[in-house]
């Protein structure tokens, strides 16, 4: 193994011995037009998916990992062509060399890489989607080589590195769609007249300016000792409405009830701090 | 980099304009002036003014006096037909050309309801009141006129008690033939929340307008504007002679560019009468033609202003830059036809503060307009605005 490894260093630096001034000036262009083109298309993509009618958003905003994939792809094959004659002894010295350093010293990075390109054909999430990994919740913004961007309810950016999806459980929310679930509860007296309640959340949602109203409205009950949750389960026309759209149903779901006279839990368990 | 998002934003706009089917035909003539606001207002209430489009009455005579037949020959006959618009059509003009024709004998309820009442929670109230004084006073077999059903709900939570009053009281009386009307945005909105489709199955769609027409509609204006036809024709070639085969349409326009330019109409504005009287306004300007000194003296500004009026090539208006608010707010609006701007507040949610700041800008750019009955989308907006929502995800037909 060890001489194999030796064979192949060697074999390495017979083609650094080609390195030219050329050359490197060409590999330098190389990576200053790929990054250059990173950010063209990093622009372009997020301008055009927010012009463009909404259902054309999400697959426009989820072509970025494959176009970048794309640009790094033939990037790759260029600075090879450059360097390396691609013989089939050559391309497999590299591969062990690449293999054996990136074991070797970025065993994390390569992990996050290679759930990276697996997850662009898996896709548990895409650019676009709504989702919870661990703590985090919210929109995918960037598909990046390690990891994603999440950009949060409360305007907040969290990068999540890739190799997350071997261990954490993804769940997401809408899955390249614009509609999304959301389901909002209500804890109310077990006195209040649950017909009534259920009207009243059924109208709440049928009347908020975010409801798609070709999604179904159901109003779920689950019985607790203390009260009786009444969860609202509807879709907005466009899940980026999310958490104004949850507000917007309790606001005005919490003001009928006020006007109704619809009674709320007594407080239990109160720990009053001294 | 700028140069390019822009050609490529143009090829968006470009796409809108032809899916709703608006293109210009030809340059704008520069050296024609706009016209004065006091000449588009008088215009305006001309418009208002006209008679609802024949093809409109000799369709809602045919279907009412067949429904009304088969209503009182056949027990299980629908009591009812509803009158669906698109929500540029003035429905209360629907409404009082059934109530004067003379051989329905029918009765109007709330013939003074023009507008949602001021406070919306007491629609449901008036309403039931005004039906049961119908009822207890009115002979059977009458028709009873009802407002438009647009005009009878607000988008709120508590704002459709009266749409499911009507539907139950309409659905539990034979006695009477009922003649409602609402704009098909709302129809499609009620279906969808009240269930009305399953209560009130008889309905009788508005037919689109083809440039025939909307010629023949239009005519009344004739008198204010100088239409350039006659002229143009000298320049165009001859038009075929009318022939014993021709049928009537044919023989009657007077030119070949008058059929090119209310055929053009009629498909820019989708068939919709009121959409086409917008576009066919905004395609006038004046323009000074030459008169002797004698005459000119003898003209009153205003006059001067009034004849100069010449009908150019159509011209289309642009529909700005909508952001997801304004999407929301355009929306409600249409929903309602008409509406006032703290009832807007109402349905979208937000306070009256921020609807006035947000619907500030598209009343600048004229997109929608304060009308006498509230708030109101421009006509000649209405099938870029539809087609805009339609793509965002927003149920409009």
């Amino acid at each position: 193994m060890f001489e194999e490894l030796i064979e192949s260093t060697d074999k390495i630096a017979a083609l650094v011995q080609r390195l030219t001034l050329d050359r490197v000036i060409q590999a330098v262009s190389i990576l200053g037009l790929t990054y250059l083109a990173f950010l063209i298309l990093d622009n372009t993509i997020s301008w055009l998916s927010e012009h463009v009618p909404l259902q054309f958003r999400l697959s426009i905003k989820q072509s970025l990992p494959f176009c970048r994939a794309l640009v790094l792809l033939v990037a790759i094959v260029l600075l090879l062509s450059r360097f390396l004659q691609l013989s089939p002894s050559s391309l497999l010295a590299l591969i062990a060399f690449f293999l054996v350093g990136l074991g070797f010293a970025f065993k994390d990075y390569a992990s996050s890489v290679s759930a990276g390109l697996i997850s662009l054909f898996e896709q548990p999430y895409q650019v676009g989607d709504h989702v919870k990994i661990g703590e985090q919740y919210g929109e995918v913004t960037r598909y990046g080589l390690r990891g994603i961007r999440l950009r949060t309810s409360d305007d907040r950016d969290v990068t999540i590195p890739h190799n997350y999806v071997w261990t954490q459980p993804v769940v997401n929310s809408n899955r390249g769609k614009l509609e999304a679930l959301v389901a909002v509860s209500f804890y109310l007296s077990h006195h209040a007249d649950v017909n009534q309640v259920i009207q009243i959340l059924r109208r709440v949602a049928q009347t908020s300016k975010y409801t798609d109203l070709r999604c179904p409205i159901a109003v779920e009950l689950v019985e607790n000792p203390e009260s009786t949750q009444f969860s609202l389960e509807t879709y907005p026309m466009d899940i980026r409405d999310e958490t104004s759209y949850r507000t917007d149903l309790i606001r005005r779901a919490k003001a009928i009830f006020k006007q109704q006279a619809i009674a709320y839990p007594p407080p239990f368990n109160l720990k009053i701090q001294g | 980099m700028r140069n390019l998002f822009k050609q490529v934003q143009g090829w968006f706009v470009a796409t809108t304009l032809v899916e709703a089917g608006v293109m210009e035909t030809e340059e704008p003539d520069r050296s024609a002036r706009r016209l004065s606001p006091a000449i588009v207002q008088k215009l305006s209430l001309a418009i208002a003014e006209l008679p609802l489009p024949q093809v409109h009455q000799i369709q809602l005579r045919s279907q009412i006096d067949q429904a009304v037949t088969q209503w009182r020959s056949d027990p299980k006959a629908p009591n009812h037909l509803v009158i669906i618009a698109d929500p540029t059509e003035p429905l209360e003009k629907y409404r009082r050309w059934v109530l004067d024709q003379p051989d329905w004998a029918s009765v109007a309820l709330l013939s003074d309801w023009h507008r949602r009442p001021q406070d919306y929670t007491t629609i449901a109230d008036k309403l039931a009141q005004a039906i049961e004084t119908a009822q207890a006073a009115g002979e059977p077999g009458q028709l009873v006129v009802l407002p438009s059903l647009d005009q009878c709900f607000l988008r709120c939570a508590d704002g459709l008690a009266a749409i499911d009053y009507l539907r139950d009281a309409i659905a539990g009386d034979r006695h009477h033939f009922w003649v409602l009307s609402c704009n098909q945005w709302a129809w499609q909105y009620l279906d969808s929340v009240c269930h009305t489709r399953a209560y009130f199955q008889q309905t009788l769609t508005i037919p689109k307008l083809d440039g025939w027409a909307l010629r023949r509609w239009l005519l009344p204006l004739n008198a204010n504007v100088e239409y350039p036809f006659a002229t143009a024709e000298q320049v165009q070639p001859a038009p075929k002679p009318p022939q014993q085969s021709d049928s009537e349409t044919a023989e009657a326009w007077a030119s070949e560019l008058e059929e090119q330019y209310f055929t053009a109409l009629a498909t820019a504005a989708g068939g919709i009468s009121q959409v086409a009287a917008a576009l066919w306004l905004t395609s006038l300007c004046h323009q000074e033609s030459e008169k002797t000194a004698e005459t000119a003296a003898q003209e009153t500004v205003e006059s001067r202003e009034y004849h100069s009026v010449v009908l150019k090539d159509l011209a289309f208006p642009e529909l700005p830059s909508l952001t997801a608010d304004d999407r929301y707010l355009l929306f409600s609006l249409v929903l309602h036809r008409s509406i006032d701007i703290s009832d807007l507040a109402l349905t979208l949610g937000d306070s009256l503060e921020q609807v006035t700041s947000q619907a500030w800008p598209l009343l600048q750019q004229d997109v929608i307009a304060i009308a006498p009955l509230g708030y109101q989308l421009n006509p000649a907006y209405y099938l870029l605005v539809r087609a805009n929502l339609r793509r965002n995800n927003f149920v409009v037909d």
